[in-house]
């Protein structure tokens, strides 16, 4: 670990308190979306589909229904016809009737898993028996599951409503091309025939799941009186609400989503997939329903990270200087339209300054799950193929892979690709980090190579409500809208004991259901820490001003004349500046002055700034077997001012760890027929600790003058060097270049032994 | 003032043009001004938009135009 104290001068912040969900959780009492139980509650179980492409001629449930302890079957039938809407997914966007369909299909199947019926039972036993006496009469239609395969022009289309956009004219034909996005600046054809060097390649990536422990779950309960309450885990409670009330057609008041304890989302529990479903078992059965996805359900039904086929060039001048580069990239989208195609256009050259770019991505629908977030959504893969053609141009001229990258790297104020400056970013001083960083300069042994690789993440801000009360102890309660998935509640008490001047003890956060708080974007896009806690910043502040005004009024003198500090309320009023009254003093005047000591703020701030790493690799590669290990890494990032700074660290190292996944291990496996071969841990191969060395972290703390406390999100940038960091180091180690992710044993023996 | 039209923004909706030229008191009606011009933008804008003005992403569409040179219209982009 390499931990720098804070070089501010904060009581809390930057500090490293006991986190305050931590007994519950390591003690096994946490309540978490699988666990949770309502009164009279039945168990719910979901029919998906055997078949990657097929369209449903009839779903008869009649034998199901006649089953003991069958309660309520529900299929497409059910759900309400809505209209081609864009709803708000997350930060991001999603056509409200292929949410719908995706909860629960209704002509056609689109992916393995896919749902298509569900039951709701007296046990979980009595559910899945009656699954299988639903009879579904499918016409298998042929389906894709490749990026170039689905763009061919005999590949079957998924859809016949969804017509690229981004094209000009819009074609008048349903393609699997969902989005096409081009951007860039200069001439980056003269530029790349004028320049010294120039590399080529081809670089891949499967699509990944994000690998949350927790599978998704809910239970829902549709009152006698017509109104829902749902208790989930999520990233975003207040997402839940709006998508399944958009569905269902019901209004969002009413609607009372309770947020439970979440086991990892990483992007992936942006959305819903259950909520609707057991709403409707719900409304069917008269009795709360739970839903809860089995691990192979999770892998089958839930939207990994696209995989990507990405062609580039680059060239630059015999400095080093890049001056042109030219990349197409094409990421799945899976069985629905997504929108990572400009995330993944605007990331990919954003922490360099090059003058001449073409940037084309496209997003390709195929028969796998939709795609999701995953971190940093469509940035990792642009990237990998930057960072990697990048090394090449490096050992082309023979410079030092620090050196090129310093040369060329963005600079505070520099505009990114869409022409707006970039902030105070603090990539050089990440570059900096890197070469002066021991690891760097270390001695490697045999088989070994040493990759580094850059990243970048836009971040957000986006709306949060907090609300700030005060016991009539003198207690401090934080409440917010949003769910704790990475130590939110424990950054949210710091903020507040900073700004209110008490110990970090005295605050408890809660975490609200949406019919008791304002509404609050999701947690993700690492903006949580930044926006929420300006919120809490805020109604912190405002409760300041209330305190100095009720002890003025107490003393008799204008507010004014009353500070704030540690020891309360200050007065500053002539002869009477030995008088002081601490906030619990305060407190217990509550009843007898002017009511409740508490206030709510609402934000929806501009002020971010976006993220910056750059992840060093050591891997030793196994000659005879092909197999590459991580034998060290470290991770360095620009954090802006770290809150706490143990889970900091934390996304630091998580990040990287799934991203060495990625680029080593991790793939779905389709058969022949379209149906995934490995839904589950043991054949999906995720890093254990076993699996990876310490993950050694540097946190470069370049203040975000947009925030009160200096804030920058942390959590995205993460996932996005790994990939070029792992294969780059890989290519060193086995004396070939590795272009194709993962770098699984058989594909590094093949390339170190070609003739074999 | 100056509207610079991000992918796939400019393609999807305003026949491939990716400099506009048009006048608005603030972003709400710089959204009824590209709606006028592609009718059916302002049904996605809220969701799929956002907005800087002279280099600056700003979220609260009530903000004044006045003095502004230059607005980009880009895609928001969801976060993991």
């Amino acid at each position: 670990m390499n931990a720098p104290e804070s070089k501010r001068a904060f009581r809390y912040v930057g500090t490293r308190p006991v986190r305050p969900d931590g007994v519950e959780k390591v003690t096994g009492k946490a309540i978490y979306g699988p666990d949770y139980q309502a009164a009279n509650m039945l168990h719910g179980a979901i029919l998906r589909s055997p078949h990657a492409h097929a369209r449903v001629r009839s779903i008869d449930t009649k034998k199901a229904e006649a089953l003991t302890g069958v309660k309520a079957v529900v299929t497409g039938a059910d759900f309400p016809t809505t209209e081609h809407i864009i709803m708000a997914v997350g930060e991001s966007s999603s056509d409200l009737v292929h949410l719908s369909r995706n909860c629960m299909a209704q002509d056609k199947v689109l992916y393995d898993g896919h749902a298509v019926a569900a039951v709701a039972a007296t046990s979980d036993e009595i559910a899945r028996e009656a699954l299988d006496l639903i009879e579904v009469d499918y016409e298998v239609l042929p389906h894709v599951l490749g990026i170039e395969e689905a763009l061919a022009d005999d590949a079957p289309v998924l859809h016949d409503d969804v017509f690229t956009k981004g094209v000009n004219p819009t074609p008048d034909k349903p393609s699997n091309a969902a989005m096409r996005v081009e951007m860039g600046k200069g001439d980056p054809e003269k530029a790349m025939a004028d320049a010294d060097v120039t590399v080529s390649g081809r670089y891949t990536c499967e699509a990944v799941h994000q690998g949350y422990i927790e599978p998704h779950a809910c239970v829902s309960a549709w009152d006698s009186d017509g109104q829902v309450r749902i208790w989930a885990s999520s990233q975003g409670h207040f997402a839940v609400r709006s998508l399944t009330a958009k569905i269902l057609l019901i209004s969002e008041a009413d609607i009372r989503v309770t947020p439970l304890e979440i086991g990892g989302g990483f992007g992936g529990k942006t959305t819903i997939y259950l909520e609707p479903v057991a709403t409707l078992l719900s409304k069917k059965s008269g009795r709360p329903v739970r839903l809860a996805m089995s691990r192979a359900e999770v892998f089958r039904a839930s939207g990994p990270a696209p995989g990507a086929v990405i062609d580039i060039t680059m060239g630059a001048n015999k400095d080093g200087m890049i001056t042109a580069v030219d990349m197409e990239f094409k990421y799945h989208a899976g069985a629905y339209p997504a929108i990572t195609a400009h995330s993944g256009a605007s990331s990919a050259l954003s922490h360099y300054t090059i003058e001449n770019s073409r940037v084309i991505g496209w997003e390709v629908l195929c028969n796998r799950p939709g795609t999701k977030a995953y971190r940093a959504p469509g940035a990792p893969q642009s990237i990998y193929a930057v960072e990697c053609a990048l090394d090449e141009i490096a050992e082309k001229l023979g410079m030092d892979k620090i050196e090129i990258r310093l040369k060329n790297a963005a600079r505070p104020g520099d505009p990114n690709i869409m022409g707006i400056p970039q902030g105070e970013i603090g990539y050089v001083e990440c570059l900096e980090a890197a070469r002066d960083h021991p690891h760097w300069s270390a001695p490697l042994g045999p088989n070994q190579g040493r990759g580094i690789a850059g990243g970048a993440w836009g971040n957000y801000g986006g709306p949060s409500t907090a609300q700030v009360s005060i016991a009539e102890d003198g207690t401090v309660l934080v409440t917010t809208g949003s769910p704790d998935i990475g130590g939110s509640r424990a950054a949210m008490a710091m903020m507040a004991a900073e700004t209110l001047q008490v110990p970090y003890e005295k605050v408890r956060v809660a975490i609200a259901d949406t019919s008791s708080i304002g509404y609050s974007m999701v947690t993700g896009g690492s903006r949580t820490t930044f926006a929420t806690g300006l919120a809490v910043t805020n109604a912190s502040n405002e409760i300041i001003e209330n305190l100095k005004g009720r002890a003025a009024n107490i003393w008799e003198v204008n507010a004014s004349e009353v500070a704030w500090g540690e020891e309360g309320a200050v007065c500053l009023a002539e002869g009477k500046t030995d008088e002081t009254m601490s906030l619990a003093a305060l407190a217990a005047r509550t009843t007898f002055m002017v009511g409740a000591i508490g206030a709510e703020s609402s934000v929806n701030p501009g002020g971010f700034l976006p993220g910056v790493g750059v992840h060093i690799c050591d891997t030793e590669v196994d000659p005879e077997t092909g197999h590459a290990k991580v034998v060290r890494y470290t991770a360095i990032q620009d954090v802006g001012q770290p809150i706490h700074p143990d889970y900091v660290e934390g996304q630091m190292q998580g990040g990287a760890v799934q991203g060495i996944g990625w680029a080593l291990n991790e793939a779905y496996l389709y058969n022949d027929k379209g149906c995934l071969d490995n839904p589950g841990f043991l054949d999906y191969r995720m890093p254990v600790a076993s699996d990876v060395p310490m993950i050694d972290t540097v946190m470069v703390e370049k203040f975000n003058p947009g925030h009160p406390y200096g804030i920058k999100g942390v959590g995205e940038v993460p996932i996005v060097p790994p990939l070029g960091a792992v294969a780059c180091s890989v290519s060193e180690a086995a004396g070939v270049r590795m272009r194709d992710l993962p770098l699984t044993p058989d594909r590094v023996h093949e390339a170190m032994h070609p003739d074999d | 003032m100056r509207i610079v039209v991000m992918p796939p923004f400019d393609n999807e909706f305003f026949g491939g043009k990716d400099r506009l030229d048009l006048e608005a008191g603030n972003l709400f009606g710089m959204v009824r001004e590209l709606d006028a011009l592609s009718p059916g933008f302002s049904d996605v804008a809220g969701v799929r938009a956002q907005f800087a003005i002279d280099g600056v992403v700003v979220p609260d569409w009530s903000t004044s135009l006045a003095g502004a040179s230059e607005v980009i219209l880009l895609p928001r982009v969801g976060g993991g």
